[in-house]
């Protein structure tokens, strides 16, 4: 990221903020769209957080440190919206995630299982999965952003895998009495 | 090791598999706010990013705690009678009174953590929050209430491939909510949740307690599990896969002797 840009928009100019929303949004929103299994959510998440970061760019002491600072945004503001979630009836959208192109290296199966373990996954869970392995971060990366201990990142991950792992395997096994698996 | 190689390349494939751009409609949205919007000062940031983070009843004893300071403080300077008779001692508020022994600033010296843990426990990780609180719950099962939750703890102590220990406190606003989320926690271990056996023997710890055995948690085929509540708090001491009873029993009763 161009740090004078941020430099700009940190003084207040709106129109180097401008650019620089653009050039942030598809990354903010692709990961709030994983976190949140929601198009119009992540939207909205995206929205609230573009804000955030104009008001809170003094703040920021290292300009190029944005990036983090804004996945740090972004992953309170799905904390939230999560939250808000939670507290309405449960809708569940299996298929089709909007926006989504069908992988052939998934069976679709295996898509619902996940998804339906995933939305199963405490906000916390979901962003340090989403951030290893959709962003690619590393797990100090991820405990910056998270503001968390590594070890407690790992272990958020460690029992994600767990949960969505245990969860396929409930789903793969035969029923063998009313609403149970063996 | 293959297995969890291709589990992770299977996660990864799922979340690839979705939105990659922003639409702009979203985009101008923020920027109409920006619009209308001022930046704020940096400190002003700072010290809202202190309460960000804080559970509801947190923010409500630090902002009682506030009050009491500032009250203080006026009358440290102004004096007690300018402006008419001095304070009369107060009766205690209803609220103080329901109000559960332990707050959250006590989680930390109850489980066992790297700085209290005695000699011969290591603490491998540790959990915060909503994330620790369901760690003993099963994923799928009916959800715990969270309304009077306020805060939880776990470390993972002494982990191997094979099993180990596990230390958890779930802090509730009052002791009623503790022992609703008790009797949640005591179900979902039982015949309605994991299917673990229950002792018939009550393990005598805290105001109510329970243990199992068995099967839980997604992880080992054999656990062993103490679950006891002690006024606003619900505690657990675990065993997972290959584990020592009497060392599972030991960190049961030493956490239970640091709410004493």
């Amino acid at each position: 990221m161009d740090r004078s840009l941020v430099e700009q928009a940190q003084r207040g100019d709106r129109e180097a903020f401008t650019r620089l929303a653009f050039a942030m949004s598809d990354r903010l929103f692709a990961v709030a769209h994983r976190i949140l299994r929601d198009f119009d959510a992540a939207g909205d998440a995206l929205q609230v957080t573009l804000l955030r970061m104009w008001q809170d760019l003094p703040s920021l002491n290292d300009p190029t440190r944005i990036e983090a600072w804004s996945y740090r945004l972004l992953v309170r503001v799905c904390y939230d919206q999560l939250r808000k979630q939670r507290r309405k009836a449960p809708v569940l959208h299996l298929l089709p995630l909007d926006g989504a192109v069908e992988d052939p290296a998934i069976s679709i199966a295996e898509r619902e299982q996940l998804e339906r373990a995933f939305r199963q996954l405490p906000s916390e869970q979901r962003a340090a999965i989403v951030l290893q392995y959709y962003r690619d971060l590393t797990l100090p990366e991820i405990a910056e952003i998270l503001q968390v201990p590594v070890g407690t990142v790992r272990s958020r991950i460690h029992y994600a895998k767990r949960a969505l792992r245990a969860a396929m395997e409930a789903d793969a096994r035969p029923t063998t009495r009313e609403g149970r698996t063996a | 090791m293959n297995r969890s190689r291709d589990f992770d390349e299977t996660l990864r494939d799922w979340l690839d598999d979705g939105a990659d751009h922003a639409p702009e409609r979203f985009i101008w949205a923020a920027l109409d706010d920006v619009e209308r919007s001022a930046q704020r000062g940096a400190w002003r940031v700072s010290l809202e990013e202190r309460f960000v983070n804080m559970k509801p009843a947190v923010l409500v004893l630090v902002t009682t705690a506030a009050i009491i300071v500032a009250i203080a403080t006026y009358q440290l300077v102004v004096g007690p009678n300018v402006g008419g008779p001095g304070p009369t001692p107060s009766p205690t508020p209803s609220s103080q009174s329901e109000a559960g022994r332990f707050s959250a600033t006590d989680l930390p010296s109850i489980i066992v953590t790297a700085a209290n843990a005695p000699e011969g426990l290591a603490v491998d990780a540790s959990e915060f929050g909503e994330a620790a609180l369901l760690v003993p719950l099963r994923p799928g099962g009916p959800p715990i209430d969270q309304a009077a939750f306020v805060d939880a703890r776990m470390t993972n102590i002494n982990s191997t491939e094979t099993g180990g220990y596990v230390s958890w406190a779930a802090l509730f606003e009052t002791a009623a909510a503790a022992e609703v989320a008790f009797g949640y926690i005591v179900n979902e271990h039982g015949s309605a949740g994991w299917e673990m056996e229950r002792s018939s023997v009550d393990p005598g710890l805290g105001d109510e307690s329970a243990s199992f055995t068995g099967a839980a948690y997604n992880i080992f085929p054999t656990n062993e599990t103490y679950l006891w509540r002690v006024d606003n708090l619900v505690l657990a001491a675990v065993g997972v896969g290959d584990f020592d009873a009497g060392q599972v029993r030991s960190i049961a009763d030493l956490m239970d002797s640091r709410t004493q």
